[in-house]
């Protein structure tokens, strides 16, 4: 009797620890096994959170809009739906840019006009970057530069490393601003900092050929084309760029070492699930 | 190089690690803590025991680097592997514990230089900055020293204009400080501005739409 009591007790405990152990997991152990591109489990400790606040919703919305876990309408609608409804600034995001391209797996049909509405709320309401970095592009791509130009500034300044490669662009051919070659370079070398591509492309070239009033260095032009292959290893141009130099055994070893030292001082990026 | 090593009798990886330590405490050499790493990563490369030592610190510390423990734990224990009872020894073994503290392994980083040339041999202790170990050590600094503003000289004066200078890293600005609050607040006015006109658009689509 005693025994089964003690058993009984025993079992007890360790479904109370079981059950508190699962309890546990917060939004930030989602976001680890996210970063572990284990997307269902990310998905299971969101829908276990309690309560369920409008970043995990929105977490969850992203993974059925992005197809990383499979489709279930029922709940990818209400997840998102809500997340919005509760004005959490990714999940707007993610509707806008849904009603823009149209995205089935949330159960949306392309309506351009709307999800351009949903983006500019996310510039008044949010102030979320990533909003400011969507206009600045579009603006760019419709040739308005003088309307692109107020977007790009401020998601710049929030650190969006596009929009830091657009303002280095214009300022170093003077559109829409003063010409500065200075300033362009910093803006290339703070966007390039956040492992953007192009930013090294441009960087490289600028060494390579000397421009914006810098000399020719071929070694740093053989770092930038090589961390540009790095950072996007479809870009065959990059490694072109970079062999296209042809520099001698020493010259290559030392502008590796030039690129190693400077990757090892790059940022990660913001992740806006993560950012409180 | 080769030179350089048979005239003072340098360990391997002594010169890499001399030359670090020059670039970091800006002695001999303008301070540039991106090079310095990259100098005694070179010198820890070739298992120069100070040099595994000041790699464990400068991650432990994050100089140079992006601070990591677990790396610099790394560096430790491969110090103790190979020198387990070496000068520095007891300071490894606190970075792999993380009690030596970033203030304490900051100072040991920086003291490096005087001791550095001993490679071990001289006892480390919480003495670090004493006199009688100055003293105990000047000698082998000043040919440390002077091996390392040889290598820095002919770094300058005969590799740098064949290299080219390191990338900017350190340098690399701030977002947020390429702009002066009055640039930032005007464009956000003005991208609010449009912004609501947006909206506005959008929202009468949409009414257009439901009618």
């Amino acid at each position: 009797m005693k025994n089964s009591l003690f058993k009984s007790y025993v079992m007890g405990a360790l479904v109370t620890l079981s059950c508190s152990a699962v309890s546990a997991q917060t939004f930030n152990d989602a976001a680890v096994a996210f970063d572990s591109a284990k997307y269902n489990d990310a998905a299971d400790i969101l829908r276990k959170l309690n309560p369920q606040t409008p970043k995990a919703k929105a977490f969850l919305c992203q993974l059925y809009a992005d197809k990383l876990i499979s489709p279930n309408h029922d709940e990818s609608s209400r997840v998102c739906e809500e997340a919005v409804v509760a004005k959490d600034p990714v999940a707007i995001y993610i509707y806008s840019i849904a009603y823009l391209n149209g995205n089935p797996e949330i159960q949306i049909t392309a309506n351009p006009t709307k999800g351009i509405g949903f983006m500019a709320v996310d510039v008044i309401d949010l102030d979320f970057a990533p909003a400011y970095d969507f206009f600045c592009s579009k603006y760019l791509r419709e040739n308005n530069v003088n309307t692109a130009i107020n977007f790009c500034k401020v998601a710049a300044s929030k650190g969006m490393r596009k929009s830091l490669y657009a303002m280095g662009v214009l300022s170093s051919e003077g559109k829409g601003v003063i010409q500065d070659y200075k300033r362009a370079n910093d803006l290339m070398l703070a966007s390039a900092a956040l492992n953007y591509t192009p930013a090294y492309m441009y960087l490289g070239q600028v060494s390579r050929d000397g421009l914006n009033g810098n000399p020719k260095d071929l070694k740093q032009a053989y770092a930038w084309y090589s961390l540009a292959a790095a950072a996007d290893s479809n870009n065959t141009s990059a490694a072109q760029a970079r062999d296209n130099l042809r520099l001698s055994g020493d010259d290559v070893i030392a502008a590796q070492k030039l690129a190693t030292v400077w990757k090892a001082k790059t940022p990660k990026l913001i992740d806006y699930h993560k950012a409180n | 190089m080769e030179k350089i090593d048979s005239q003072v009798n340098l360990p391997p990886g002594q010169e890499q690690f001399l030359k670090g330590i020059s670039l970091l405490t800006g002695v001999g050499a303008q301070k540039d803590e991106s090079m310095a790493a990259a100098s005694l990563l070179d010198s820890s490369d070739l298992d120069n025991p100070s040099g595994l030592f000041a790699c464990a610190l400068i991650y432990f510390c994050g100089v140079g680097v992006t601070r990591n423990a677990q790396t610099a734990s790394e560096f430790a224990q491969k110090y103790l592997q190979i020198d387990s009872k070496g000068a520095y020894s007891k300071l490894c073994t606190e970075v792999i514990d993380g009690s030596v503290g970033s203030s304490n392994a900051l100072k040991a980083l920086y003291a490096l230089g005087p001791s550095a040339g001993s490679s071990g041999s001289t006892a480390f202790n919480a003495n670090l900055y004493s006199t009688a170990s100055a003293a105990k050590n000047k000698k082998l600094y000043l040919v440390g020293g002077g091996a390392a503003a040889l290598v820095v000289a002919i770094a300058l004066f005969v590799l740098v204009p064949k290299i080219g200078g390191p990338l900017p890293a350190s340098s690399a600005p701030d977002a947020a400080s390429l702009f002066s609050s009055d640039e930032i607040a005007e464009a956000k006015r003005k991208a609010l501005e449009q912004a609501g006109l947006v909206r506005t658009e959008a929202r009468n689509e949409a009414m257009k739409g439901n009618k």
